[in-house]
């Protein structure tokens, strides 16, 4: 698929196969291909959404939501805080990113610096990982954007999301990480299968 | 068209490794009827001699890139056709990444029978004739470079010392019979600039470093090092002046007014809609009288007339500088009595930096420029204050030399016959790193896995330090996971973290 201003409608079906993401054209959600996780977001993924995750750095928990941006994906932004790491490009494309499709920008309060990016309908997907201040206007903001654009948020925290402090924009609030055993885990606090499970794949 | 214009292009870049996009051009252009036309590759524009001219490129990078993408033709053949349709059929081009080298090559075509079109110094053919270039031509340019730097007055800097000091190295090369600068290059010595400096003048030895050392060593960083550029301005500028009726400092109120200057300055009769703009000069007079120039630059040429009646694009940049203005004059004057936000009292509005695309050049693109998501990008980009970075893998063993960042707009070019996809299969190695690994002390080295061993490019001169490097997952107790490595010394660093 070329890269083009797209509408959710115009993606066509995606296999499921191989861990491959698709777009469903009916329910118009984003889906990574693996059962279990899939049946943990549902339909959750979908344009207008807001979806917040909590990785922190060290604990190889990035590898779920890079799940749902591999292959064909629209055009897709990464907002990274300046902590100082850059982007590692050919570790991305191990995990099946296409990098012509992903693009890159630093930002510690994306908001703020960004605020063009976010008035624009260009990405379908934008991916604000963790960002150094976001308050509660600011993510109001980024949510009626983010409806109004048709575009799909997912907001990366750098530790982990408590159920004591919730975020109502959130569709689904989850921590992701890897454990001693080498294990994927996610924890879901708000969404369709609460609780902590292992994902296979 | 292009097979025609292809046969009237000298295309040495046969042999060329990749295809770089040039960081300048020297144009040798005997007929330019329409001064305004040697602004048509590049904002950036510095008149050598009479005949001859320098372009900075660098800024329009992106854009004619997306141009070529569109076209999809070569890069170089790209440039020509726009220099021929805007300067003529006689104009002699030399695409180099620092200006020194493509004068000195300029100089040996310009005597050359029949020689015209473009030239890339980075092709290996361009090489080797330039290796082949005699003293005459390299001393040839030096002649007005001594000129412009007396103009400029810089310091320390004496013509007639300097034509002397050349004459001592001419009269040191006749008793070397040396026939070319590359001849005293291969001479075994440490550090033959700085001979040359010592010898006779710092100045014939930034000669020396602009020669080779941006095209041999391949430099990444296209600095102009001391390189005198005089930019090129043309009479009329597109100026628009606002004496406001009372003291402003709000950005509410300074944005209509703004827009109107915009608008004005989209009438003024001395531009045309054809043109994208690079840079816009805001000097302010703020309500102490004093002047201040700020700055509103667009990574990516920008029409300025398309966007009206709003100009979102130049209304962020004005923003941005507004804000980082108003910044600094309350930290400066905190502690004067002086209002909080300092209002201004008047502006003047310059457009100085301007591409011209002439209308013959505009016959060269089959479809409006403004129809792809890469326009989008680009028109995005204008608007922010960050780069969006996008990023191209390479084939290399070196784990920092395995990627570079790709310029926006342009499609990965692969000149290899394999996929790129497959160099880097089953690789574990971290999303984020640290350009400059970070020094870990060999006690807090615990429970480590084996990765990988890579090797640098040792026949490149890179550090015999890290010519092998031993790549570990170290795993703290918490559960953090690091990248990290041990180098040739048997020293640790840490080069990443896995996120």
């Amino acid at each position: 698929m070329s890269l083009s201003r797209l509408d959710f409608k115009t993606f066509p079906s995606l296999s499921l196969k191989n861990a491959r993401f698709f777009i469903d054209t009916k329910s118009q959600g984003l889906r990574s291909g693996i059962a279990d996780l899939d049946r943990c977001f549902g339909n959750t993924i979908q344009a207008g959404k807001m979806i917040e995750w909590g990785l922190p750095e060290g604990r190889q928990g990035r590898t779920i939501p890079l799940l749902f941006l591999t292959g064909d994906i629209p055009p897709t932004i990464w907002i990274y805080a300046d902590n100082g790491s850059d982007i590692y490009a050919p570790a991305w494309l191990s995990h099946g990113v296409n990098l012509q499709h992903l693009f890159f920008i630093k930002s510690n309060y994306p908001v703020k610096e960004l605020r063009p990016l976010f008035l624009d309908d260009l990405f379908k997907i934008i991916v604000i990982d963790s960002p150094k201040k976001l308050l509660k206007g600011e993510l109001a903001f980024i949510h009626t954007r983010a409806r109004a654009n048709r575009q799909i948020i997912f907001l990366i925290r750098s530790y982990f999301l408590s159920p004591n402090n919730g975020n109502p924009l959130a569709s689904i609030r989850l921590n992701c990480w890897r454990n001693n055993k080498g294990r994927y885990c996610i924890n879901v606090i708000k969404g369709n299968e609460l609780g902590k499970k292992e994902i296979d794949w | 068209m292009a097979h025609s214009r292809q046969q009237n292009l000298i295309d040495l870049r046969t042999f060329s490794k990749q295809e770089r996009f040039p960081a300048y051009a020297a144009i040798y252009c005997p007929e330019l009827q329409i001064v305004e036309n040697i602004f048509c590759l590049s904002p950036n524009v510095m008149q050598w001699s009479e005949t001859i001219w320098l372009l900075d490129l660098r800024n329009s990078e992106n854009f004619w890139l997306l141009q070529q993408q569109k076209l999809q033709i070569g890069l170089f053949e790209l440039l020509q056709n726009i220099l021929e349709a805007a300067l003529g059929k006689e104009v002699l081009v030399v695409f180099s990444q620092h200006p020194w080298p493509g004068l000195f090559f300029l100089d040996y075509l310009c005597q050359q029978p029949n020689s015209r079109g473009g030239y890339s110094l980075d092709s290996a053919m361009s090489q080797n004739l330039y290796e082949d270039i005699s003293w005459s031509h390299w001393f040839a340019p030096l002649s007005v470079l001594g000129e412009k730097l007396e103009s400029l007055k810089v310091k320390g800097f004496s013509a007639s010392r300097f034509r002397s000091q050349q004459a001592q190295l001419q009269r040191f090369i006749e008793r070397m019979e040396l026939w070319g600068p590359y001849d005293l290059s291969l001479a075994k010595v440490g550090n033959l600039a700085g001979e040359i400096e010592r010898r006779y003048s710092s100045w014939l030895a930034r000669v020396w470093h602009w020669t080779f050392e941006p095209f041999l060593k391949q430099s990444k960083t296209q600095s102009l090092h001391y390189f005198p550029w005089i930019a090129f301005q043309l009479t009329e500028v597109p100026r628009v002046k606002r004496l406001l009726e009372y003291p402003v400092s709000q950005w509410d109120v300074l944005e209509p007014l703004l827009i109107e200057d915009f608008q004005r300055l989209c009438q003024l009769s001395c531009w045309s809609e054809q043109e994208r703009v690079n840079r816009i000069y805001w000097t302010i007079t703020l309500f102490n009288c004093e002047e201040i120039v700020v700055q509103l630059s667009f990574r990516n040429p920008y029409n300025l007339h398309k966007e009206h009646p709003d100009f979102k694009t130049a209304l962020y940049q004005a923003y941005y500088s507004y804000t980082d203005v108003m910044q600094q004059l309350q930290q400066r004057d905190s502690d004067l009595d002086l209002p909080m936000s300092m209002p201004f009292l008047s502006w003047t509005l310059e457009v100085r930096e301007r591409l011209f695309i002439v209308p013959a050049v505009l016959e060269l693109f089959p479809e409006s420029f403004d129809t792809q998501l890469n326009n989008d990008i680009l028109e995005l980009q204008n608007k922010l204050p960050a780069l969006i970075e996008a990023y191209e893998i390479r084939p290399d063993f070196t784990s920092e030399q395995l990627f570079k960042t790709q310029a926006l707009g342009k499609k990965q070019d692969s000149p290899y016959e394999f996929s790129l996809g497959q160099w880097q299969v089953n690789l574990q190695r971290p999303l984020f790193y640290y350009k400059q690994p970070q020094i870990l002390p060999a006690d807090k080295v615990h429970e480590i896995t084996f990765l990988e061993r890579t090797a640098n490019n040792w026949w490149e001169n890179e550090a015999l330090d890290n010519l092998v490097k031993d790549y570990f997952i170290l795993k703290e107790s918490d559960g953090v996971a690091w990248w990290i490595y041990k180098n040739s010394r048997g020293e640790w660093f840490k080069h990443g973290i896995y996120s």
